[in-house]
């Protein structure tokens, strides 16, 4: 049985399959002019977490190699392209280069040189994957199966605070090839805080963001499902003050609940039903396969900004151990397996890797631009955000907890520079700089301030410092 | 930048070693003393609440009670529990709790004919096992009424797609026709649904709705009708009222709450029509006290030999195999090859073909910890060293040797979810048994410590890992992934019980097969097994009121041999089970 059997199927828009954004602002235009008016955002608005596996090919990866700390304006010299502009692989900062094809140098801050090594001791499983994971989300803070305090839940809390309303964090996994999805993928949280399982099947993430209840669109015309629901919830009202009655004290608290839920659902479908008639579900094309899942996931995502429907996503791009096999989206006839080529030390195979490792940058990047087109206050959807593209190891083949990088989009709001490249020394032990303090910063961009947050991560690693060469006013 | 300086270390493992003291003055009288009224316990591991978990130390003073040598009113308790007013005043109930998704899947199908998904592809997330029953009585989440809510409309769908019972309601122009199938589809359904006949104020507020409502034609009249009555609260709430209270303040339940609690325990589902009518017409209410357990036993006895789903699940849960298709059970693939997406659900349906094997072959207790049969099939033949292969899909039961077997224990599903992706866990594996067989719980471990700097068998990690990690190892001779990987078999383990204190502080239990004596000699072990069945039957955890009901059904069911499928039995004798308190 078809779960969104009240999904309306919508034109498929391909907006991340190579579309103009040109061609993307003209189909978003009924959103603009809601989305114009929009405040300016002096703290970050918007934060969108994506995670890699298997980690990179520092040397085609990275703009510089040397053995020393680098502040630098990330341009596009940095990156890998020859005197017409064409990419050559290879190279340093090779992988990096689709920011500079899409146009993002002056919003994007690339890091090099986090480490991962203090933190993923915290965790019991040995593999540096589950390692990585856990320092890039939490900090370290993964115990006896349970996150405490991941830096993501602070920034869901504070957006609670600040908006007044429920805004439900986004888990998306795209990757169902992975292995170890226990841990990896295993990331999202209830309002508790406590993990709630990882939802596999992109109709379920849709569902998860838009709801249940989608309502259709009737070209003006009532949706009949609205019309149900509200004589459902009419009625379940009626019969559950009948019930107060029965039960006594007793039952109260319960009852008092399913009504509160029963009002919340009442709000949310009528909210749907209101956006429905401005604000376009995305489109979906469940091919069930890893790249077309991507691209699905991406578009709703992008919707669920857009309507409003969440300022906060986690997107789990590729999961440790992936076996997704890649060929023509890196330019192979051939099919090579992500997680195997990662343990590569040939340098057919490296080259391989690193064009993996763009594909993933592309795909963010295309992400990025998408928001970056649609205007929000003064600027745009992109600079009111934190776009972060958090890998789990740095060198691949090494399973290395150092030398990670991590790929800031978005300046969020009036808090980062953008436009960077901070290099923090690559090697283990020496020099680098804690995951945590990263963490920190991107809850300090998005407003959560000391009286909040005084440290994110594991008591024991977590230094309670910023990272202040992203910040603007530093 | 902020200073990059490291972590002294020494500081740490003064940290670490300040935490584990703690844990060691925790240990063992934490162990014994650990309250079920404490309510903040959390276990180690699973990452489940043991909010309310009964302590090991209640089972002591369930075994304790009353040494008087007196009878109950069922008989002499083997443990000479004489219940007085005073000890048999269960615990304090609610009068409306939700029913499990469990039971909305399996009535829903049942009433209207439909086959319905999996629960994981229509709830949004999946109940737990027993531990998590102290959260039951909590008002449904509101994504889970989400769910039934958009489960409702498919229903609704399904039954305008199969509208050959009301084809003469279809063909007929006559309006009141029409509005007279509708009443009597509300009633019908609505009947099966609430567990009780819908009275003329109700019928007639869902005829003014659904005709109120834009739903025009006769089919959609149909469709509203089942999506409402779906997530009517009268179907997704039990409320037990029962009678006017006694001097006790206890209250018989009625026919009808009696009937759903036997249903819902029993077969997982809403009572039949047949269960209703007996129930409506007050059969039991009508008996004499001597002859009204004497009822309750035939009718349940028979409600379970005709479908034992209810208990099926029970010990589904009571395992965790329920949990396996709730989160992602993942093995390293690199290392086990035979390992595949499916293999959880293969082993959970194994699970369920042993639990289902016991239960029709009459076995008992004993047999539960301590048989070398194993249903195996083709998917489930690479977990064993067999002589020869099992090619089918239908399951062959197996003789297995009780060297490397011993019942449920070592079923490769409860194995496989303890263990990590490549690496076995002692831990986890030693803290199902602990928590599921004997029903103690521990306390957590420290927080700062580093899984590869510790040595658990000295102090002070040895304090509380002397508990656990023995009866793990016995288990040690399986794979991550819950394969038989080794015939050697390490020889002595000990371990402390507290069923066996006599001054030491650990007995051997040698062996593996030492481990399933053990156990199935243990009356910790037996009482723990019909605790957990309590809080599933009665979908709550039992507090110091509800003792002598306990340990009066564990006392009938060691008169008879304590057979599994005597538990509905038994524990639909007690009070606990008949009346409530609130």
């Amino acid at each position: 049985m078809n779960k969104n059997i009240f999904k309306t199927p919508i034109t498929r828009r391909c907006l991340l399959n190579g579309m103009s954004s040109a061609t993307l602002s003209l189909l978003m235009r009924p959103l603009h002019s809601a989305l114009a008016q929009g405040e300016s955002a002096v703290h970050g608005k918007y934060f969108i977490n994506f995670f890699i596996g298997n980690g990179i090919v520092p040397d085609y990866f990275y703009p510089d190699n040397g053995d020393n700390n680098i502040v630098a304006p990330l341009t596009k010299d940095l990156l890998s392209f020859g005197a017409n502009g064409e990419e050559i692989r290879r190279q340093s900062g090779y992988s990096l280069n689709p920011i500079a094809n899409h146009g993002l140098l002056d919003k994007t801050t690339v890091i090099q040189g986090l480490q991962y090594v203090d933190v993923g001791k915290l965790y019991e499983e040995g593999s540096n994957h589950a390692k990585g994971a856990v320092a890039a989300f939490s900090g370290g803070t993964y115990r006896n199966n349970k996150w405490v305090h991941p830096t993501l839940e602070h920034i869901l809390f504070r957006h609670q605070e600040m908006q007044n309303e429920s805004i439900g964090p986004i888990l998306i996994t795209a990757d169902p090839t992975a292995i170890n999805r226990n841990l990896t993928t295993y990331y999202s949280w209830n309002l508790d805080g406590n993990p709630v399982a990882y939802l596999k099947g992109v109709d379920k993430v849709f569902n998860s963001v838009f709801g249940n209840f989608n309502p259709q669109d009737t070209e003006g015309g009532e949706d009949p499902l609205i019309g149900r629901l509200e004589s459902q919830i009419n009625l379940n009202l009626e019969q559950i003050n009948r019930l107060k009655k029965r039960v006594g004290k007793q039952g109260l608290e319960y009852i008092d609940a399913h009504i509160e839920h029963l009002v919340e659902i009442e709000r949310k479908f009528k909210l749907l039903a209101e956006q429905a008639k401005t604000c376009e579900s995305p489109s979906i094309m469940q091919e069930n396969n890893y790249f077309s899942d991507v691209e699905d996931i991406m578009s709703i995502l992008l919707s669920s900004l857009q309507c409003g429907r969440s300022n906060i996503a986690v997107v789990n791009l590729q999961g440790s151990g992936s076996d997704t096999i890649y060929g023509r989206q890196i330019g192979s006839n051939d099919g090579f397996e992500h997680h195997k080529t990662s343990h590569s030390v040939a340098s057919t195979e490296l080259d391989i890797f690193s064009r993996m490792n763009h594909w993933g940058i592309d795909a963010v990047a295309r992400f990025a631009k998408a928001l970056d087109s649609i205007p929000d206050g003064n600027g745009t959807m992109l600079d009111n955000s934190i776009v972060c593209m958090s890998h789990e190891l740095g060198r691949g083949r090494g399973h290395d907890l150092y030398n990670v990088p991590h790929i800031i989009f978005g300046k969020a709001g009036e808090q980062y520079k953008g436009g960077q490249y901070l290099k923090y020394g690559d090697k283990a032990g020496k020099g680098g700089i804690s995951v945590t303090e990263l963490l920190l910063s991107h809850c300090r961009a998005m407003g959560i301030g000391s009286e909040k947050v005084q440290k994110v991560g594991d008591e024991s690693v977590a230094t309670g410092e910023v990272i202040t060469e992203l910040f603007k006013n530093s | 930048m902020g200073s990059k300086s490291h972590i002294d270390k020494w500081l740490l493992v003064f940290a670490v070693c300040f935490l584990a003291l703690s844990c060691t003055s925790a240990s063992y009288n934490n162990l014994k003393k650990i309250s079920s009224k404490s309510g903040n316990t959390k276990k180690d591991g699973t990452g489940e609440s043991s909010d309310n978990v009964i302590s090991n130390e209640n089972t002591k003073d369930i075994e304790d009670g009353g040494r008087d040598g007196s009878t109950d009113k069922n008989g002499e308790s083997k443990l000479g529990l004489s219940c007085t007013p005073d000890n048999d005043n269960l615990g304090v109930s609610n009068t409306v709790r939700h029913i499990s998704q469990a039971i909305i899947i399996n009535s829903l199908e049942d009433i209207f004919s439909i086959n319905l998904p999996l629960q994981e592809d229509l709830f949004s997330s999946l109940e737990g096992d027993i531990a998590d029953l102290g959260q039951a009585n909590l008002a449904i989440e509101q994504i889970k009424l989400e769910d039934i809510f958009n489960i409702s409309q498919d229903v609704g769908k399904h039954v305008v797609d199969n509208l050959s019972d009301f084809s003469s309601c279809t063909n007929s122009s006559q309006a009141s026709e029409q509005t007279n199938c509708i009443t009597d589809f509300v009633k019908n359904k609505g009947r099966l649904l609430f567990r009780r006949s819908l009275n003329d104020e109700e019928v007639q507020l869902y005829l003014n709705e659904i005709n109120g409502n834009a739903a025009s034609s006769f089919t959609e009249k149909l469709s509203l009708a089942t999506s409402q009555l779906i997530t009517d609260p009268n179907f997704l709430y039990v409320v037990e009222i029962g009678g006017d209270p006694d001097s006790n303040g206890l209250r018989k339940l009625s026919d009808l709450e009696l009937i759903t609690r036997i249903s819902h325990m029993t077969t997982g589902k809403n009572p039949s029509d047949e269960l209703l009518t007996i129930a409506e017409n007050e059969t039991i209410s009508k008996l004499k006290d001597d002859e009204r357990n004497k009822y309750i036993e035939e009718l349940v006895k028979d409600i379970v030999t005709k479908n034992p789903d209810g208990l099926l699940t029970f010990f589904m849960r009571w395992s965790s195999v329920a949990r396996i298709s709730q989160m992602p059970l993942e093995k390293d693939e690199s290392m086990f090859e035979f390992w595949s997406d499916e293999s959880p659900k293969h082993l959970s349906i194994q699970a369920r073909e042993f639990f289902e094997m016991l239960l029709d072959e009459g076995k008992d207790f004993k047999s539960l910890y301590k048989t070398n049969k194993v249903p195996i099939n083709q998917y489930t033949q690479s977990f064993y060293s067999l002589d020869q292969a099992y090619n089918q899909e239908n399951f062959t039961i197996v003789d297995v040797n009780d060297k490397y077997y011993q019942g449920v224990i070592t079923l490769p599903a409860i194995i496989a979810l303890n263990n990590k992706s490549s690496v076995q866990s002692e831990v986890h594996n030693g803290l199902w048994v602990r928590e599921r067989v004997f029903c103690e719980i521990l306390p957590n471990p420290p927080v700062a410590i580093f899984d590869s700097e510790i040595d658990r068998t000295k102090p002070p990690c040895s304090s509380c890992h002397k508990f656990i990690d023995d009866l793990g190892l016995a288990l040690h001779h399986f794979n991550a992934a819950g394969q038989f990987s080794s015939d050697k078999l390490p020889a002595e383990f000990k371990a402390t019980f507290l069923d066996f204190p006599s001054g030491e502080d650990s007995i051997n239990f040698g062996d593996l097969k030492g481990l399933g004596d053990l156990i199935v000699n243990s009356d910790t072990a037996k009482t723990c097994l019909s605790q957990q069945f309590f809080r599933y039957s009665l979908n709550r955890m039992e507090d110091s009121g509800d003792y002598c009901s306990i340990n009066t059904m564990v006392s009938n069911l060691e008169k008879k041999g304590y057979q599994l499928q005597d538990l509905p039995v038994e524990i639909s004798k007690i009070r606990a089970f008949q009346y409530i308190r609130y």
